[in-house]
């Protein structure tokens, strides 16, 4: 007789506590399609809040809409980055569900091949269910030049439910391409969940769950728009327990931001998931509409970092340099995206329209950064060193940026000097 | 059937053969400026540009910059950029050709201070280094230092530093330590407070003193003299042996 499966394994049994799980994830999936990797010069720190409204859909039940509440802090740092987040929903007061997320990774190595160490650790609290929490480990191994790249990686995870205690491996790789406003990324993962811990360390456990996902994704930042997809596929095997031996599934999720003023923004996100039984959250399909909100662009501004050089008056016998006072309301950070890509990210006036970058590394050709919240980014290929760089708010003159030691550019102007590790 | 006339053939011929001149040509133009650039270590699209740009003089003075710096085994990426720089900033000639040779002569100081090798990174970091005001005998103390690992980013942190207004000297001891405790890196989190502290009205010399104190004391202590090759170099040095000379 086979045994039934564990728990640990078992789809949730409450209706409502599926469809509050799902809103939750519907923020979850939203917020995370954002990029979360960072290295940088300086410290970086960015919070979010989203409140709004999913309708959800899911096999042989009613629609139902839920409201939902998130909330997710960041903070990236030379070679690390940290991410919290949490998201609830309610359909009622006896339907709700909530979800905690950390993570951190940190980079070694080289700029072009850096190896990452990453934790994670998700608590998913559905009324009337035991508390689900998965934490785990991973490693990747990064490769990129210029605007392709990809990665290898390996990690291992446990999965709780009330009693039920359960191991996880993964595998994964990605290959990636991307420009200074787009990005596309073919990613495979296989995943096996053993239960039965005891069985694990001496043998394969009896009952398993083993999924291989296809996933292709594209992310487009335009001036005003944002908008990134996922489509892929899931095939997955159970071994051991009840229920369906193997099944494909699809999934396929498109999220949109338009940003209406630097602190607020409308998010509007459409797609299905396919279940994950690790987590206990189900397959469902949902469309959900949010505002999101960045504290950080609701308070005063400061200028960022120190004028450097001492003001120097302007130079030169020719007037060929306009830039010699830096301009101290910008400043600029190197934060790195998935794949080890570099991100320049400049924090500039809140009323500026346009913000301009040149630097040795763009030829000193002009390169039009997009507005992201509070500040203005751009993906450019950064070897590690030094490079000069220029900054140029709504046309105005050419400047260091406020937060860099400007030197001598020979043409009797300056520019800033930025390290990049 | 409809058969062509001999005059026709050739006709035919002729246009096939005129067609393929004229698409073939500049493709073959292309390719050959595209070897140009290449062998000049330009890329064809910056080759574009500065043929765009540049006249005759100026461009015979940025070549001669470009074989200077092959023969002494430098990067010429960094002629090049200095070159664009130029152009884009809308600078005379004249200037273009002052500023390509004032970066080719900082390459060779930076070369001759990071000997026995450097790499790019390094030698671009090196000549920002020089050009802030940092000696060269501060990059002679960063190689022996880490004779295998980049000095790129301590170069650049030094050029920074100094530039900010730190004495060289200063300036030069605070990233030297850092480097010997194994605080790498700490080196972008010293620039930075220091130049905090420097906008907040402390001195820089100040500033670097007390923010390399606060670094160091959480980092290990220095293992005593120079390890690695540089224990080896320093060790032939001064039984006057041979040393390596820069490729």
């Amino acid at each position: 007789m086979t045994p039934s499966r564990p728990a640990l394994l078992r789809p949730l049994a409450p209706d409502h506590a599926r469809r509050a799980a799902s809103a939750v994830l519907v923020v979850s999936l939203a917020a995370s399609l954002a990029p979360a990797t960072a290295l940088g010069a300086q410290g970086a720190t960015s919070t979010t809040l989203d409140g709004g409204a999913a309708l959800l859909s899911q096999d042989n039940t009613e629609r139902v809409v839920a409201p939902t509440l998130g909330v997710d802090w960041r903070r990236d740092a030379v070679r690390s980055t940290l991410r919290a987040s949490a998201a609830g929903s309610a359909v009622s007061s006896e339907r709700w569900a909530v979800q905690g997320l950390g993570a951190g990774s940190w980079f070694f190595g080289t700029a072009y091949a850096p190896r990452e160490f990453g934790t994670t650790l998700s608590l998913l609290r559905l009324i009337g269910v035991p508390t689900a929490v998965t934490g785990g480990l991973l490693a990747r191994q990064h490769l990129s030049r210029g605007d392709v790249g990809g990665w290898l990686g390996a990690g291992v995870a446990f999965a709780a439910r009330g009693p039920d205690l359960g191991t996880v491996a993964s595998l994964e790789g990605a290959v990636w391409r991307g420009g200074p406003n787009w990005r596309t990324t073919f990613f495979v993962s296989t995943v096996t969940a053993g239960v039965d811990s005891a069985r694990t360390v001496l043998s394969l456990p009896a009952t398993r769950f083993s999924a291989l996902d296809v996933v292709g994704g594209a992310e487009w930042r335009l001036p005003h728009l944002e908008l990134a997809g996922n489509l892929g596929l899931r095939s997955s095997r159970w071994r051991g327990g009840d229920g369906v031996p193997s099944s494909i599934a699809a999934l396929a999720l498109a999220t949109a931001v338009v940003p209406l003023r630097p602190a607020l923004s409308v998010v509007l996100s459409a797609g299905n998931q396919y279940a994950d039984p690790i987590r206990g959250t189900p397959a469902v399909r949902h469309v959900a509409l949010s505002l999101r909100i960045r504290p950080s662009a609701l308070r005063p501004q400061r200028p960022q970092g120190p004028p450097a050089g001492g003001g120097l008056p302007v130079g030169g016998d020719n007037g060929v340099s306009a830039g010699t006072e830096p301009a101290a309301a910008t400043s600029l950070l190197v934060v790195a995206g998935e794949g080890g890509a570099r991100i320049l990210r400049v924090t500039a006036p809140r009323n500026a329209r346009r913000v301009e970058l040149r630097a040795s590394a763009t030829g000193w050709q002009s390169l039009e950064l997009l507005r992201r919240g509070d500040h203005w980014e751009a993906i450019i290929a950064l070897e590690p060193g030094t490079h000069r760089v220029m900054l140029r708010v709504d046309g105005g003159p050419w400047l260091p940026p406020g937060n860099l030691p400007a030197v001598d550019d020979d043409f009797g102007g300056r520019v800033g000097l930025l390290v990049v590790p | 059937m409809t058969r062509c006339l001999p005059n026709e053939r050739i006709a035919v011929r002729l246009t096939a053969l005129l067609l393929f001149v004229l698409l073939a040509a500049p493709a073959a133009a292309q390719r050959v400026a595209d070897a140009q650039a290449s062998v000049a270590g330009i890329a064809p699209a910056a080759e574009a540009r500065l043929a765009a740009a540049l006249d005759g003089a100026t461009r015979d003075s940025l070549d001669a910059a470009i074989l200077e710096a092959r023969r002494r085994g430098l990067p010429a990426g960094p002629l090049v950029a200095k070159a664009l720089e130029g152009v884009e900033k809308g600078a005379p000639a004249e200037r273009i050709q002052t500023a390509v040779r004032a970066m080719l002569k900082r390459l060779e100081a930076a070369g001759e201070g990071l000997a026995p090798w450097a790499s790019d990174a390094e030698l671009v970091a090196g000549a920002d280094a020089i050009a802030a005001g940092v000696p060269r005998a501060a990059l002679r103390e960063l190689r022996k230092m880490s004779p295998r690992r980049s000095t790129a980013t301590a170069l650049g942190v030094l050029a920074q530093l100094v530039t900010s207004g730190v004495d060289p000297a200063k300036a030069t001891d605070a990233v030297k330590t850092l480097l010997q405790r194994g605080g790498q890196h700490q080196l972008l989190t010293l620039e930075r407070t220091v130049n905090g502290d420097i906008a907040q009205g402390l001195s820089p010399d100040k500033a670097i003193d007390m923010r390399a104190r606060t670094l160091i004391t959480g980092l290990p202590l220095a293992p005593q003299g120079p390890v690695g090759e540089a224990a080896i170099g320093d060790a032939m040095n001064q039984s006057g042996g041979p040393t390596r000379a820069r490729p």
